[in-house]
């Protein structure tokens, strides 16, 4: 008898020592291969019937993957941010795990509860039979313990639901999906036409980081000068040439860009007079096929300038 | 005995909410799709156009920026094609008219070109390697058209085909509400 | 034209003469079971076989047109061709939904007869007649379906002269285009155990000549659903191209629903043969698993997956929810008012006790089912109420199911040691020994080979367990009663078991060790991946009316070439992408192409799949089969007074 324990024993403490040592075992590094396939089996194709986009061979799902191939390959993001931008751009119903939270969390939750009830009312019943006589319990106490194994079976859910679901900020930021240079433009241009000195203040910051960036050099420029001009004559010189010296530079820095060509054709003569230089920036600008606010008001300054010049 | 009743009367109460569920649901139409995108700066795109001219969204800030994902085989795509003409004509007749630009989705250059070649449509065609575009959007299948502020902020987003008029209207809403 | 006309007219009359017999012959059988009437019961068998010829004369009809390329019906026009194959062709009448449907009718038709003729001696009593009354209802509405919303026999616009053919993908494999059918067979045939059910619960009693006959019948519709499901799996790895074997995708789990309470069905059955217990599951388990087979085909036919509005814009999906929910109300109703009746004295005595064993099994498959119908129905309720679509994906059901499945082993490793009525830990612990060793084996050889991971060890160390328990029992039978100790119910059974425990150890291992790379090949170069070589001899295009296909040659650690391939179907525009698989007992090398493929460039990118143990879930599934054969045949001849009086119900 004792020996059959013992056998049995000795079978229980290998095996769990065995698990152990197997479950925390390294597996080896997984290749970049390997996280694209954990990646892409948790987004959905967001063409197909719930396959996931390693699954799915649909031209959507095909896109996807050569996107988390590239963004593995860059290196920069971890799998949660990988799946979190592939999300913010198709929706949260992209992500195969429900979230831990809100109504989705039920799909974690209530097969715990689940559990949780059957097995107790199995052991209920199992008790019973062997316990033919049983003193009556009571309406009260089989209410309690309903609600007890209730709380405990959501108390297991949501336990389950926190460890299994995905975890993701999927809140998109007011402030942009890009980066916070895209950001800080988008904002800046947001707040141009009102408010022109927060405007110029987010292009500064923008050029703090990325002094090179065209459009926040341009559009700084241009927003200084336009500030400037309700002011005295000292600060409107010293404006025009800082506009003029910046102006310049971004249009070294980008030679096609064609905002900074037009403002500048636009500041050299309604600040600075000089039609002639004016005209030669505008016909450049206009080659450079300006957006259409910007053509908007260069195209009331080129007819001037061809009335002015006589032309 | 107890539990087998009240493990049918629970069931009957889970099916029938179930069932009350999915016959109550009723679906919203309206033209514009769902998407985490907008209302938000449009995602950065970077390419060329099928005539190696490089293309830069973050340039186009100033003017409506229409983007249409297109592949010349797809029939709604072609279906919806005279639509798009006529609002490039209009739009192009406009002082502030918005720039339309297809979006080549999984296609050839020289496919593309034949396309327009045979059905007219002058604006610019860019390239959409390993559709990196599409996917910045979310975008999985096409046609669908989407619609950029003049502050690079995206608009609207119609999946399918846009039925005539539909986008002179919508171009039109949006202009009067980026005017106040 | 006259002549198209008159097959559609013709075929419409056959299916309301069907809707007809089947309404009438429901009526009949119904009013002859309440007043236990035997003159009008057996009357029944007339209304049966009107129905049934009608049933085969729709279907004749359908693969007529079909077989005549008539495409002046819309259906035909649909998914005929004339540059299929005849065979494809004579399949492509159930590749979509309103053709689905007159094969659903023809199979359930032969079932409903065959049941008749079964039980023909006995149609004059009040239970036959009741079961008889449902299966015939049931036939009736799907004639009426066929008649109305799925009508195939639509006259479609003139001057057409071909048509696209059926879906290429369902070309590819002769097997794929007859899987419907046999998914029917095994659908269609719970109709008839679900029949007698709910004929137990109205007649009030279930004398036990009931259970002789619904369980050969489950176990026969279960059979042809495993293989079902089995063949969808291996149609998924060999054709689809994504290398994998189950996606969880709501279809496949609509054919896994009813299995899961079929098997459930099957094993609590046995408690009540032998000591009459577990009455009210079992009838629970056969209404449950043929409603699961109706919410399926719902889900599957209605469009209400894509989008849960589509349904209701959809023809056939209210009239499936009416059924799905009618069958569930009536049931639910009977169980609650009824079930006392079936209820037998006596109850299990021990937890430890083969009865209890399968009690908790019972449990666990109910959990399963649970967990695998939520996760497939949540989605549109979250749409129905937030109005935004959700995805629950793989993911969800691995983590779910896994440990569902390693109670399932466990269970599975001790059942077969347990006493009946008695507490069985002394025995447990006695017999036990010998499979734990194995399971202890079994883990220490998955260390050595390199395993690594909770769940793919315990489901190793669970499998050797629970191999080592029904080998052992195979053993010991085998031992007393020689070459018979392989055949009957218990023993035919540990084989199925056996089975079953390969096709989990299989997907342990392939599910976690599977490792997989992106390859540029370029001819004459070789590359390497995971201890093989991969050349790539030639990329070659062939053309013919229906489709370009592009295949790239490549030859694995320099044996013969490999070639999977993409084939873009000019006229649908479809590409469908073939795998290439090189199969040994170890392990799969899957090889696919990937697209964009130029194919004058001498280039092909290919992505490598090592998947372990894949031959292995094939051969648990023979094992299965062959294990259910085995468990029909007869363990020991029975006399015939034990027959008759197992079926008279002494």
């Amino acid at each position: 008898m004792t020996k059959r324990r013992l056998m049995w024993a000795l079978i229980i403490l290998l095996s769990i020592g065995m698990l152990a040592f197997g479950s925390l075992r390294d597996s080896g590094p997984l290749t970049q291969q390997d996280r694209i396939d954990v990646i892409t089996k948790r987004i959905a194709c967001p063409t197909c019937d719930g396959e996931s986009v390693f699954v799915s061979r649909a031209p959507s799902a095909q896109s996807i993957r050569a996107e988390v191939a590239r963004q593995v390959g860059d290196g920069v993001r971890t799998d949660d941010e990988i799946v979190a931008y592939i999300a913010e751009r198709f929706g949260g119903e992209v992500l195969l795990l429900p979230r831990a939270t809100g109504l989705d969390a039920l799909v974690w939750i209530l097969p715990a509860m689940v559990t949780v009830v059957l097995v107790a009312a199995l052991w209920l019943a199992f008790r019973r039979w062997r316990q033919p006589v049983v003193v009556a319990t009571s309406k009260r106490s089989l209410l309690v313990s309903f609600a007890i194994v209730c709380v405990v079976g959501l108390g297991g859910g949501v336990l389950v639901a926190r460890q299994a679901g995905q975890r993701l900020p999927l809140q998109t930021a007011t402030g942009g999906i890009e980066d916070s240079t895209a950001s800080l433009l988008a904002q800046a241009r947001l707040a141009g036409p009102t408010n022109v000195t927060a405007a110029i203040e987010l292009y500064g910051r923008v050029l703090e980081t990325d002094p090179d960036n065209v459009e926040a050099v341009t559009y700084r420029a241009w927003l200084i000068m336009l500030s400037a001009r309700q002011f005295d004559e000292s600060l409107r010189n010293q404006a025009f040439f800082s506009t003029i010296t910046a102006l310049g530079r971004a249009i070294e820095l980008d030679p096609t860009y064609p905002d900074a060509m037009c403002f500048l054709g636009i500041v050299v003569y309604r600040d600075g007079g000089d039609a002639k230089s004016a005209k030669e920036f505008v016909d450049r600008c206009l080659e450079r096929d300006p957006p259409a606010e910007v053509r908007g008001l260069v195209e009331t300054l080129a007819g001037e300038l061809n009335a002015e010049l006589g032309e | 005995m107890k539990p087998t009743k009240v493990g049918v009367l629970g069931l009957a109460v889970v099916i029938a909410a179930f069932l009350v569920v999915l016959v109550l649901s009723d679906g919203d139409a309206g033209v514009g799709a769902r998407s985490p995108l907008l209302g938000e700066p449009a995602p950065s795109v970077v390419t060329t156009s099928i005539d190696d001219v490089p293309f830069e969204l973050g340039r186009r800030k100033g003017s409506w920026v229409v983007f249409n994902f297109f592949n010349s085989t797809c029939v709604p795509c072609i279906a919806e094609h005279p639509s798009l003409l006529r609002f490039a004509e209009d739009e192009a007749n406009r002082s502030d008219g918005a720039e339309v630009y297809t979006i080549v989705n999984d296609d050839s250059d020289g496919a593309v070109r034949a396309f327009f070649a045979a059905n007219s449509g002058d604006w610019p065609k860019l390239r959409d390697a390993d559709g990196a575009i599409a996917v910045a959007f979310g975008v999985a299948k096409v046609p669908e058209t989407w619609i950029i502020d003049p502050n690079g902020f995206v608009r609207l987003r119609i999946l399918g085909s846009v039925v005539d008029g539909v986008l002179e209207e919508q171009m039109a809403d949006l202009r009067a509400s980026q005017g106040e | 034209m006259l002549l198209a006309n008159a097959t559609a007219q013709l075929g419409r009359a056959i299916l309301l003469a069907g809707f007809l017999a089947a309404f009438f012959g429901a009526f009949a059988a119904a009013v002859g079971a309440r007043r236990n009437d035997a003159r009008t019961l057996r009357f029944v068998p007339q209304f049966v076989v009107v129905a049934t010829a009608m049933a085969i004369g729709a279907f004749a009809v359908m693969e007529w047109a079909m077989i005549t390329r008539d495409f002046s019906l819309a259906y035909v026009q649909k998914v005929g061709s004339r540059s299929t194959p005849a065979l494809y062709n004579f399949a492509a009448v159930w590749s979509a939904l309103e053709g689905s449907i007159l094969m659903w009718l023809l199979i359930l038709a032969g079932y409903v007869a065959a049941a008749m003729w079964w039980m023909r001696k006995r149609l004059a009593e009040p239970l036959v007649g009741w079961a008889m009354a449902v299966m015939l209802a049931v036939l009736a509405y799907f004639f009426l379906l066929s008649f109305g919303p799925a009508n195939p026999f639509v006259i479609g616009p003139p001057g057409v002269i071909d048509g696209p053919g059926p879906n290429p993908l369902l070309q590819n494999h002769i097997l794929v285009m007859f899987h419907p059918p046999i998914l029917y067979l095994r659908y269609v045939g719970m109709t008839v155990p679900f029949a007698f059910a709910i004929a137990a619960l109205l007649a009030g009693k279930v004398e036990d000549g009931w259970l002789h006959l619904t369980r050969r019948w489950t176990v026969a519709a279960w059979g042809f659903l495993t293989f079902g499901i089995a063949l969808g799996g291996w149609w998924s790895y060999e054709v689809l191209g994504w290398s994998g074997v189950w996606a969880w995708d709501p279809v496949e789990n609509a054919s896994l629903l009813p299995w899961i309470t079929g098997t459930a069905y099957i094993h609590s059955v046995m408690v009540q043969e032998r000591r009459g217990l577990l009455r009210v599951w079992n009838v629970s388990l056969l209404i449950a698993t043929f409603s699961l087979t109706i919410l399926g085909t719902f889900l599957t036919r209605s469009g209400v997956l894509n989008s849960v509005h589509a349904f209701s814009e959809s023809d056939i999906g209210p009239w499936l929810l009416v059924m799905f929910a009618v069958i569930v109300a009536v049931s639910l109703v009977l169980v609650f008012l009824r079930g006392d009746q079936l209820r037998a004295s006596g109850s299990i005595d021990s937890v430890f006790s083969r009865e209890g064993a399968f009690l908790v099994n019972n449990v666990l498959f109910a959990i399963f089912a649970f967990v695998v119908l939520l996760g497939t129905v949540f989605p549109l309720v979250v749409e129905a109420i937030q109005q935004r679509q959700l995805v629950v994906g793989e993911p969800f059901f691995d983590q779910l199911t896994i440990p569902i499945g390693l109670t399932m082993l466990f269970i599975m490793a001790v059942a077969p040691v347990l006493p009946w009525r008695r507490d069985g830990r002394e025995r447990m612990s006695q017999r036990l020994v010998v499979p734990a060793v194995v399971g202890v084996a079994a883990l220490a050889l998955a260390l050595i080979v390199g395993a690594s991971g909770l769940a793919p060890l315990l489901a190793f160390a669970l499998g050797g367990f629970a191999g080592g328990s029904a080998l052992q029992h195979l053993v010991r039978a085998v031992r007393v009663q020689q070459l018979r100790g392989f055949v009957g119910r218990a023993n035919g059974g540990m084989i199925v078991h056996v089975g079953v425990i390969l096709i989990c150890v299989a997907l342990a291992a392939s599910n976690s060790f599977t490792r997989s790379q992106e390859i540029d090949l370029v001819t004459g170069q070789v590359a390497r991946f995971a201890g093989h070589t991969f050349e790539l001899i030639d990329v070659v295009e062939e053309q013919d009316s229906r489709s370009t296909s592009v295949r790239a040659l490549v030859s694995v650690d320099g044996g013969k070439p490999y070639a999977p391939s993409i084939t873009k179907f000019t006229r649908i525009g479809m590409n469908v992408g073939t795998p290439s698989v090189r199969t040994s007992l170890t392990s799969d090398v899957y090889l696919t192409l990937e697209p964009p493929v130029r194919q004058d460039s001498g280039q092909a990118r290919i992505k490598v799949f090592i998947k372990p143990m894949i031959l292995w879930l094939w051969i648990g599934t023979f094992i299965m089969a062959f294990g259910t054969v085995l468990a029909i045949v007869p363990s020991r001849r029975r006399s015939v007074h034990e027959i008759r009086d197992e079926v008279v119900g002494r």
